[in-house]
């Protein structure tokens, strides 16, 4: 299993190259990082002096008259030689195809690859490789993961994106009470429900707005059912200090590399204050009320 | 050319009936199975064949909902389930799984199929890699501007869907976990909880900059599209949607009612005068149990298209009362009540290619022809003094004076 992680400051690359993980980043169409197409080559650039591998995430809904930018884009990404493209909309892969570089883009879909015959479908379009979804037990993924030895990437560390809007949730709300405040690009924003405890972080970016889940899923004590059947596993770093980030970096090397599964629960002893949770890997999300039942 | 669908939802077979009858091309429902909307009293294969049946008759189309994000398991029965649809006659099928289009297309090639707006897709080159993959039609996400429309429509080589009047996600639709996180309800298949529509504090770090009278809810108006049903026309969109399978009879009748009169009125007239539009808004609005507005079709989603503080502003006009039959002779309707209504009251009927007409309610009486003031037991049969005939399915309600 390859470790791609998130590169949400430009300074961290040289910390992460040192324990030889790939590296996530992006610029236009991306609402996960806003870099600049100069500041996305110099990463690029680094990356390859340092010997790691990079990865684009192209993660908007692409606008239709966006097109033309976007396959300006691509053939860019194509130019700088990238390692791979996530995406989540299809006109990325249109684009890619026209380029001839399909088989270096990875489906990223959020929430709606659950089953092997999804991944089947995706994957027959000539691409890399499907990213998991993960609402999914662990038993569901590794079920996937043995029909498609290889071929998937899954998220297994950071805080999970719940929602994915166009909406300006945070200014349209901040301009209806009148309050003079600016919300965008923030990283220290969380909502919290009424009723509920949960602290979610929310970001506005001129893509919309995406919330995530309140937890960071960490998942060392789980990375022997999938290490060898997964092909990457994607580590994001976003609102977590980079400290913890890197210590997670560093256990998940030890334990993907030299099966040091002792320490699996060394994270969670060093930073009992932070919210690290196993995610849906032990949680079903299929509850319906009773009377909702045929 | 071809005429563009008016397409409405049902939540049952009864209510299927009276989208027909109203004026509906085709219906969208979902059967017990692979259905996003689990509260829904959703259709038996007999109710779908009773529905084909019934909307065949009238030259009308079936559609069935299969758009639940599939986990593995969910797929048990499907191709048997396919199979079965085709054989019924069911027109198409609404999937968001490019997997259950391979398999439909093995199993039930005579079916359609329909890529459902839990793809969100948003341009022409998405729409072309869906249609490579077989796709009959591609509903538009409901993020699209009228102007995007336009020109993913003109650019498509497959049809186009777009709704016009309904629910709208707060999120991009099939992205959003919100409901798996706060209720372990999993959205992608059923179990919307509707977080969005919750309230929430703001922290900035731990300081909250929310305001404690109004709380954040990320729940948005419903969508209202009449202003652009011209545009949709014009740009070649194949079929106009309405939202709303867990709607009432009253709202399905009324909503597809207006859009159906707009739409003959494009054909004929060419356009819709403002003052006409004005009409149809109006009766729009009684329907509506929420504020609505026109969503991102003239754009960007502003702070006025949000709903913060409420969820309704409630209905101008209450539904009172289903027509069951009409006696000429004696001008009188048996009709089954609604909601409490009285004798002195100001009633309006509206049904399918009529007028709507207000009466005074003078007289009613119950089954056995005693003279009765009040109507206040739903479901009850009572007979309604009608100075003007009317045809079975029309509907009574209130007129409220203000």
């Amino acid at each position: 299993m390859e470790l791609v992680v998130t590169l949400s400051e430009f300074n961290n690359i040289h910390a992460l190259a040192d324990y030889g993980v790939s590296i996530m980043a992006g610029s236009d169409f991306s609402s996960r990082f806003s870099y600049t197409r100069e500041e996305l080559r110099k990463i690029v650039s680094t990356a390859k002096q340092r010997g790691i591998k990079v990865y684009v995430s192209v993660d908007a809904f692409i606008n239709e008259n966006d097109l033309t930018f976007l396959y300006e884009y691509i053939e860019d990404l194509k130019i700088m030689d990238v390692d791979g493209i996530y995406f989540n909309d299809l006109a990325v892969y249109n684009a890619a195809q026209s380029f001839g570089i399909e088989n270096k883009l990875i489906y990223d879909g959020g929430p709606m690859i659950t089953n092997s015959l999804d991944v089947s479908a995706y994957l027959s379009l000539g691409i890399d490789s499907v990213t998991l979804a993960r609402e999914m037990t662990l038993d569901e993924d590794t079920n996937i993961l043995r029909d498609h030895a290889g071929k998937l990437d899954m998220q297994i560390f950071g805080h999970l994106r719940m929602s994915t809007s166009k909406r300006m949730f945070m200014s349209n709300y901040f301009k209806y009470i009148g309050a003079d405040y600016n919300p965008k690009n923030r990283d220290n924003l969380t909502i919290v429900e009424e009723k509920r405890d949960y602290s979610l972080p929310i970001k506005e970016t001129e893509y919309g707005t995406n919330i995530y889940t309140d937890y960071i899923l960490e998942c060392s004590e789980e990375i022997p059912y999938f290490n060898r059947l997964l092909k990457r596993g994607i580590m994001d770093d976003a609102f977590i200090d980079f400290d913890v980030t890197l210590d997670a970096v560093r256990s998940y090397v030890r334990i993907r590399d030299n099966n040091a599964q002792f320490i699996a629960k060394a994270l969670r002893y060093k930073y009992p204050e932070v919210n690290f949770d196993s995610g849906y890997f032990f949680t079903k999300t299929n509850i319906i009320k009773e009377n909702e039942k045929d | 050319m071809k005429k563009i669908e008016l397409l409405a939802p049902a939540k049952d077979l009864a209510k299927a009936k009276i989208a027909i009858l109203y004026g509906a091309d085709a219906v969208y429902i979902g059967g017990k199975y692979f259905s996003l909307r689990s509260r829904a009293s959703n259709f038996t294969l007999e109710d779908i064949a009773e529905t084909v049946a019934f909307a065949h008759e009238r030259k009308r189309r079936v559609y069935v909902t299969c758009n639940i994000v599939f986990h593995d398991d969910d797929f048990f029965g499907l191709k048997e389930y396919l199979a079965a649809l085709e054989e019924i006659g069911v027109d198409a099928i609404i999937i968001s799984s490019l997997a259950v289009l391979k398999i439909a297309k093995e199993v039930a090639p005579r079916l359609e199929c329909h890529m459902s707006t839990q793809l969100s897709i948003c341009n022409s080159a998405a729409v072309s890699v869906l249609k490579n993959a077989g796709a009959d039609r591609v509903v538009l996400a409901r993020e699209m501007s009228i102007d995007e429309i336009k020109e993913c429509t003109l650019n498509s080589t497959v049809e186009t869907e777009a709704f016009i009047h309904g629910g709208m996600c707060s999120n991009y639709s099939g992205r959003c976990t919100l409901s798996n996180r706060m209720t372990l309800r999993d959205a992608n298949r059923g179990g919307c909880a509707h977080s969005c529509r919750w309230k929430y504090f703001i922290y900035e770090g731990k300081e909250m900059v929310s305001d404690l009278n109004v709380l954040l809810s990320l729940s948005s108006k419903d969508l209202r599209a009449s202003s652009y049903i011209e545009e949709m026309i014009k740009c070649g969109v194949a079929s106009l949607k309405i939202e709303g399978r867990m709607k009432s009879e009253y709202y399905i009748a009324q909503v597809v009612k207006t859009y159906r009169e707009m739409i003959d009125e494009v054909y004929e007239k060419g356009s819709i005068t403002p003052e006409r539009l004005a009409y149809y808004d109006s009766e729009l609005t009684k329907a509506e149990n929420r504020p609505s507005d026109d969503g991102f079709l003239s754009g960007d989603c502003d702070n006025t298209k949000h709903l913060y503080g409420i969820n309704g502003e409630g209905v101008t006009h209450d539904y009172v009362a289903y027509v069951k039959n009409y006696d000429e002779n004696r001008s009188l309707a048996l009709i089954e009540v609604k909601n409490k209504f009285m004798v002195g009251d100001e009633l309006e009927v509206f049904g399918p290619q009529m007028p709507n007409t207000v009466f005074k309610n003078t007289l009613m009486f119950d089954t056995e022809w005693k003279k009765t003031d009040s109507a206040n037991k739903p479901t009850e049969l009572l007979y309604i003094r009608l100075p003007f005939a009317v045809k079975n399915a029309c509907m009574i309600r209130k007129v409220h004076k203000d």
